[in-house]
């Protein structure tokens, strides 16, 4: 029965590491909006504002996403980026903050700006030398702690135990298009940890399986 | 039997008191203290240090320069290399135009020398939390990093072109430029006026024999006294010939070189020799930036600040809730767990657990982590590991003495090994979202340790004697 379960979970989770494979190689990651390359307009208010306000006007005009921010320490400047704003739409925002705040903000003066995209790579790149160096101790004391369950054993279940934990976590991020963003990371080096604290929980109770023996 | 009744009342009030200790840590670490100051209340407690993609960054453009050059196209658009009159370019049907140089020089081999140069002199001014972003179109890059003192220094620096030149006075020839630089180092000298600061430029192989040739040619002429008789004074200032250093286009020094430099390497002085460490220390700031922007080379592009705004961090205070509240949560689950699983001691487990997230709260603001959105879901990761310690603590309830602790924490700390190991190895690493989790952890690790050592086991062992 136990055996028919685990079957199934590997059955399981291939399929999804497969589908996110598939979708990964021919659709890519959803990106976020803060790291695709898109337009942006700032609208400086002069006053106060309410974020949502803007949202809310940003949103009906623009068909896609937007990402609103706003600008410098006094925080009476807002910037609007979504992927795409046309003269029409920028000017119809303008118009409807305009009219939310009683203002005066001339369109002209509102430029229509790229923003140029972040590369993945680049984002991930500083992670790869400190994952490399974390990885390559945390096997060495793996292999020197638990020896006796065979160095070789220890190592490949612990990198695939990783790296299957990897693989799973950017498949369902692929498939169920969750965006990578700010909290990709962090929920990769979560993944990353339980993985490990799975594999040390299974050898720490398999080790002493092997001390209780050689007591008897 | 008395004694015994005295003692559990005893220990009674000790596990009230340390309640409500624990609630009052608690109430500190989520809420902080507010005190009234000219008529508001305000927190005294110490402010989280946020980074950038919590409380927001700098955003830098700078965009290549234009450099508009005049050229004669056939009416085909080929450029013309010829040198023609207005009525030859008309003769023929050719037109004049302006074309921009900077846009031709746009090709991806350029912008990826610009982007290593960008990222080498980042790491170099030691920016550790930044995204670079480069228009392929038209070559702008938009830098968002930490807003701090040397924020300013970085974006008047990082966009330098870098160039390095030394020309003949006279004719401008290029001698040597950036290509003959190995590295670059501030030194120091230490003389009877003060402290000397210095750059000292390591030339490649080829850059030392240049400069043996250089400064043989561009020798200091001595005159000596038969010289003097014979020459006038016009002819030997004719007969010197000079370099002229040039950063940037900005000329640095026009000399000639008193002996033959055979070791390859030129020094150059930064500022004047100082008794002041303030002013030292700004010769070696100042020297410093130079040696990284001259050291990494020359960008290929001219450029200008188009852009440089503080802009607010995308995750709002209402995310930062949800994250909390997802805690919140699943903190609450935990300890509703501890309480089926232990009864009594899974609730004082539970108090003491809400105890410790109150004190982690307390210890991140005064530890000056600096706090990301990694520190974050580290904050998380160290309530889950504290649960897990919380059931092995329980798991051995017996008398709780100090074998059974051990054995405890010696079952948990090698289970969390790996991740000890991942928490000092990050704390380490120069980029911040990645320090900023592994300070959390370590802090995490360190409190839960001490932490369940001083207040829960003897909270569940009072209770055990109760």
């Amino acid at each position: 029965m136990k055996e028919q379960k685990s079957k199934i979970a590997i059955f399981i989770v291939s399929l999804i590491i497969l589908i996110g494979i598939i979708i990964i190689a021919t659709v890519g990651f959803r990106v976020s909006l803060k790291y695709q390359e898109s337009k942006k307009i700032e609208v400086n208010l002069g006053k106060k504002f309410e974020l949502e306000d803007i949202k809310k006007i940003a949103q009906k005009e623009l068909d896609s996403k937007v990402l609103i921010q706003k600008v410098e320490i006094y925080e009476d400047a807002v910037s609007i980026i979504s992927k795409e704003i046309n003269e029409e739409q920028k000017n119809e925002i303008i118009n409807k903050i305009n009219e939310k705040y009683e203002l005066k903000v001339e369109k002209d003066n509102i430029k229509i700006e790229e923003v140029p995209h972040a590369r993945l790579g680049d984002l991930v790149r500083p992670y790869v030398t400190p994952v490399i160096v974390m990885t390559i101790i945390i096997l060495i004391y793996m292999i020197s702690r638990y020896y006796k369950l065979n160095s070789g054993v220890v190592l490949a279940k612990t990198i695939l135990a990783v790296g299957i934990g990897q693989a799973l976590l950017f498949s369902i991020l692929a498939i169920v298009r969750i965006e990578i963003g700010k909290m990709t990371v962090p929920i990769a080096i979560i993944v990353y940890i339980l993985s490990l604290i799975y594999c040390t929980k299974m050898f720490e109770e398999e080790l002493e399986e092997i001390k209780k023996l050689e007591e008897k | 039997m008395k004694e015994k009744q005295n003692k559990k009342s005893w220990n009674g009030i000790k596990i009230f008191t340390i309640i409500l200790a624990v609630i009052l840590v608690s109430m500190i670490g989520f809420f902080g203290i507010y005190v009234k100051k000219q008529n508001r209340m305000e927190n005294v407690m110490k402010e989280y240090n946020l980074a950038m993609d919590l409380k927001g960054g700098r955003v830098v453009t700078v965009k290549p320069v234009e450099k508009k050059e005049e050229v004669i196209k056939d009416k085909e658009g080929n450029i013309i290399n010829e040198q023609l009159t207005d009525e030859q370019i008309n003769e023929k049907g050719y037109v004049k135009e302006n074309v921009d140089k900077t846009l031709e020089n746009l090709t991806n081999e350029n912008l990826e020398k610009t982007k290593k140069i960008i990222v080498k002199r980042l790491k170099e001014m030691n920016v550790s939390n930044y995204i670079l972003k480069l228009n392929d179109k038209t070559g702008e890059i938009t830098l968002e990093l930490e807003e701090d003192a040397n924020t300013d220094e970085i974006i008047s620096n990082f966009w330098s072109l870098g160039k390095f030149e030394i020309l003949d006075s006279q004719t401008k020839e290029v001698l040597m430029n950036n290509k003959d630089i190995n590295k670059v180092d501030v030194m120091y000298n230490n003389g009877e006026a003060g402290t000397n600061v210095y750059m000292d430029i390591v030339l490649t192989k080829e850059g030392k024999e240049k400069l043996k040739n250089i400064s043989s040619t561009y020798k200091t002429v001595k005159e000596n006294e038969e010289n003097k008789e014979n020459k006038a004074e016009e002819e030997t200032k004719d007969e010197q010939k000079k370099i002229t250093m040039k950063i940037d286009g900005q000329e640095i020094m026009t000399t000639s070189f008193d002996e033959v430099i055979e070791i390859g390497r030129l020094q150059l002085s930064v500022g004047n020799s100082s008794k002041s460490n303030k002013e030292v220390n700004e010769y070696t700031k100042r020297a410093g930036r130079m040696a990284t922007i001259l050291e990494n080379g020359e960008l290929p592009f001219e450029y200008e600040i188009s852009e440089n705004e503080f802009v607010k961090s995308e995750i709002e205070t209402k995310d930062i809730y949800a994250i909390i509240l997802v805690f919140a949560a699943v903190s609450l689950v935990f300890i509703v767990v501890l309480i089926v699983k232990y009864k009594k001691l899974g609730a004082l487990a539970g108090v003491s657990y809400i105890g410790l997230a109150g004190l982690f709260l307390i210890v991140l603001r005064y530890t000056n982590v600096i706090v990301t959105i990694n520190g974050i879901f580290a904050i998380g990761l160290v309530l889950l590991l504290n649960y897990i310690l919380l059931n092995e603590l329980l798991k051995q309830r017996e008398n709780m003495d100090l074998k059974e602790v051990w054995d405890s924490y010696k079952k948990y700390f090698l289970t969390i090994m790996p991740v000890s190991i991942m928490a000092i190895v990050c704390s380490f690493i120069n980029w911040l979202p990645i320090s900023s989790f592994g300070m959390t952890m370590f802090w995490g690790i360190v409190l839960i340790a001490i932490y369940n050592l001083g207040v829960t086991v003897p909270l569940l062992k009072m209770k055990n004697q109760k």
